[in-house]
């Protein structure tokens, strides 16, 4: 049992779970308080002492399935387990004859064989490739050439010797099938053991690629990576999140209040043991954000999107909005709505032509007739886009007297740097008014950028 | 306390908590272990009525420290009580003179008063909070860390150090051991990720959402008077709610006081009207409220369909 326990840990830890040594340790220590054919109890062991982080939780229910549940095989066999004794003893008259695996398989079961399929020749030391997938292959074949060869000449070896020792006939029929279903049934078990050797090198890619995806331009995201990465920034802004508000609480203690301070020292007959403090107030900003939604920078501004959604509680007040070539406000989508549903609906139903061409100085006219009155001087503006203008106007004075009234004006550009200016790119005209232009084509930029943003 | 997993299930039932067999193996292991337990889960599925039923099952107190952000040693292990201290050196103000009658000089009189310090920090004057209430109790006891989420990193840390060793060290008179270990219960709803180093120290046990069966069961103890056939109703309506996108799922508490309004409101069967004048019960946002209103149909139709089947 105790080896088999040692395997599974083994096994969980390939998928990235982590289990300490003494965890494995409290394990192997509860089996003795459990009633182990009690397959509730005995997960219940498992889970409460392997596993403590409850993502971690569907991982460990579909490897303990295939672990303990889905081969189990038939359990105590009234002829088969009255032979076993007889088993044994030929086993130790004329060990030689046999080997140790099938020993091991023929007094154990198939959970006994589970350590054996784990330890074949090239069998995974952990160290140098955990995940590589050739160990759990060779340890199929093994499984299926084990019944070929050796393994059938061995067993019929057997079954003679039981014979010699007065076995029955019928019974020896009988222990014939049980032992078949059973090779058959470690089979499939090898099998399974491939399928998820090859979920765990799945998974460590995916882990490998979470680095790689923050890297990569937002251009060259497919559909499936964009879904992650959304996720990814979600968390990272949830993350983000938790250390302001950390930051926030250890420097939260303004100047010494005074009146309090002295009321409660009454208490004390005037000696003032307890200080209280003054509460600084959170001074929360207000943003102002204008998006690109056209086809050219689709891929970033869902991205962007994503980012202001995931930040609205963070200021005082977050007014979100799209353009194309006119303005439309997407605010009220992202306050009522999940976030899924409000970038949708971001994307598609805020009263502008998303297929038009971008027109940068309409835009800025539109806001200046209708939004100048949301910034004042605690106002941060940003503004993503690539600036590339289809050589129309650019207006640039209203982003001069945006700026003379905002705290300051970042414009994101999702191209890189050495491409701004040329073509219909009007993003140098338009940084002599921004407090900032950043480049921001690939996640680990734009998370650089919330960090600033916020702290 | 505990002999068998059985006996935590018949104790824990007779304390008015019906448990599955994987809460039963966990608490029973955390006490032959003597790990703390770690329960985690979302809100209202009976984290905290674990363990009040675990100190109601045992007659034991329930000590419980309920954390928040803010909360420090002073709150939760001790404090010295300086009103009451400098109530008494106010009293004992004349007496001084007597003490000092047979000094010689100053740094003798100074001498003579350092000998009598420890009156002033003496057991009597220490306030104990929640944590040394558990460590000094005469009689064994459970003890509720409840919402530890809610706390800061560094009483996380300092929570690590009291529960491995059950001992704390106050400066002015040294080392108190705890006399009885605790059966330690900490729960959390999952609003912050608790520290690697605390819960290996721990055993896990995630509640989820009960099996249906089971939450008719519960239902059933918990409601007096109500219908098997009703309770069942409200666990297929409640399964049918948790599986729409709402803000705030209903739970078991949800649903015993769904089962509640109907047994006031003497309604056998939750059809299409009781559902609609008692939602409110078990949903409490209002765009969730629209949204199961939209489904209601379908509520009902599960409802009705559960006593069927």
């Amino acid at each position: 049992m105790k080896k088999t326990i040692e395997e599974f840990v083994h096994q969980l830890r390939k998928p990235g779970i982590r289990i300490s040594p003494s965890e494995t340790l409290d394990c192997l220590r509860g089996l003795e308080h459990i009633d182990l054919l009690d397959k509730g109890q005995f997960r219940a062991l498992l889970e409460s002492t392997l596993i403590k982080k409850s993502g971690d939780i569907p991982e460990f229910h579909r490897l303990f399935h295939l672990y303990f549940e889905k081969h189990e095989h038939s359990g105590t066999d009234d002829i088969l387990s009255g032979t076993m004794g007889r088993i044994a003893d030929i086993f130790s008259e004329r060990g030689d004859d046999f080997t140790s695996e099938f020993r091991d398989f023929m007094l154990s079961g198939i959970e006994g064989m589970m350590p054996y399929l784990f330890s074949l020749p090239g069998a995974n030391t952990g160290e140098s490739n955990p995940y590589t997938i050739m160990p759990a292959y060779r340890s199929m074949k093994a499984g299926e050439r084990m019944e070929k060869d050796k393994w059938g000449e061995q067993l019929s070896l057997l079954l003679e010797l039981l014979e010699s020792h007065g076995e029955e006939i019928d019974d020896i029929a009988y222990i014939r099938r049980i032992i078949g279903e059973r090779t058959a049934k470690l089979k499939a078990l090898s099998r399974d053991l491939l399928e998820n050797e090859k979920n765990n090198w799945k998974a460590y890619k995916t882990r490998q690629g979470n680095s790689r995806l923050m890297n990569t331009g937002f251009r060259a995201l497919n559909i499936d990576d964009a879904e992650e990465m959304k996720r990814a920034v979600h968390e990272l802004v949830r993350r983000i999140r938790d250390e302001i508000a950390r930051r926030e609480k250890r420097n939260s203690h303004g100047r010494i209040d005074i009146k309090r301070t002295i009321r409660r020292s009454q208490q004390y007959g005037g000696i003032p043991f307890e200080l209280i403090w003054k509460k600084r107030k959170k001074s929360k900003g207000k943003i102002v954000a204008l998006c690109d939604v056209s086809n050219s920078v689709k891929n970033a501004s869902q991205f962007m999107l994503t980012l202001l959604y995931s930040l609205q509680d963070q200021f005082s007040k977050v007014r979100s909005f799209v353009f194309v070539n006119d303005l439309g406000e997407v605010t009220d989508f992202f306050k009522d709505h999940d976030i899924h549903t409000g970038i949708a609906m971001a994307l598609t139903d805020a009263g502008i032509s998303y297929n038009s061409y971008t027109d940068y100085g309409n835009v800025l006219l539109r806001f200046h007739e209708n939004y100048m009155d949301t910034i004042n001087s605690r106002t941060t503006v940003i503004i993503i886009g690539d600036g590339r203008n289809n050589y129309s106007h650019t207006m640039e004075w209203v982003l001069e007297k945006m700026k003379s009234r905002a705290k300051r004006i970042f414009w994101l550009n999702p191209e890189e740097t050495m491409t701004w200016g040329f073509g219909d790119s009007a993003v140098l005209i338009y940084k002599k008014h921004c407090t900032e232009v950043l480049e921001c084509w690939k996640v680990s930029q734009l998370m650089d950028f919330i960090k600033r943003l916020v702290f | 306390m505990f002999d068998t997993i059985k006996d935590v299930h018949e104790k824990l039932e007779s304390a008015g908590y019906i448990c599955s067999v994987q809460i039963a193996t966990v608490v029973f292991l955390s006490y032959k272990l003597g790990k703390p337990l770690f329960v985690e889960g979302p809100a209202g599925v009976g984290k905290t009525e674990l363990a009040k039923a675990l100190a109601i099952s045992e007659g034991q107190e329930l000590i419980r420290l309920q954390c928040y952000e803010g909360l420090d040693e002073s709150k939760a292990l001790y404090e010295w009580e300086y009103a009451k201290q400098i109530l008494y050196t106010q009293m004992l103000k004349e007496k001084i003179g007597d003490l000092l009658k047979n000094s010689k000089n100053l740094s003798d009189g100074v001498e003579t008063i350092a000998g009598h310090e420890d009156a002033f920090f003496s057991p009597r004057f220490i306030l104990p909070r929640p944590l040394l209430k558990a460590i000094l109790s005469d009689r064994p006891s459970v003890l509720l860390i409840d919402e530890i989420d809610k706390s800061d990193p560094e009483f996380e840390a300092f929570l690590l150090e009291v529960l491995s060793d059950f001992q704390v060290s106050i400066p002015e008179l040294g080392t108190l051991k705890a006399k009885h270990i605790p059966l330690v219960v900490l729960t959390s709803n999952d609003t912050r990720e608790m520290s690697d180093a605390l819960k290996r120290r721990c055993l896990h046990l995630y509640l989820d959402f009960p099996e249906p069966a089971l939450e008719s069961r519960i239902i059933e103890s918990r409601v007096p008077g109500i219908a098997p056939a009703a309770a069942k109703q409200v666990v297929a309506a409640v399964n049918a709610l948790r599986k729409m996108d709402l803000k705030k799922l209903p739970s078991i508490s949800e649903s015993i006081d769904w089962a509640r309004a109907m047994v006031h409101l003497n309604s056998l069967e939750l059809d299409h009207n009781t559902i609609q004048s008692t939602l409110a019960t078990v949903i409490k946002h209002r765009s969730d409220l629209n949204k199961a209103l939209e489904n209601i149909n379908d509520l009902a139709r599960q409802a009705r369909s559960a006593t069927i089947g």
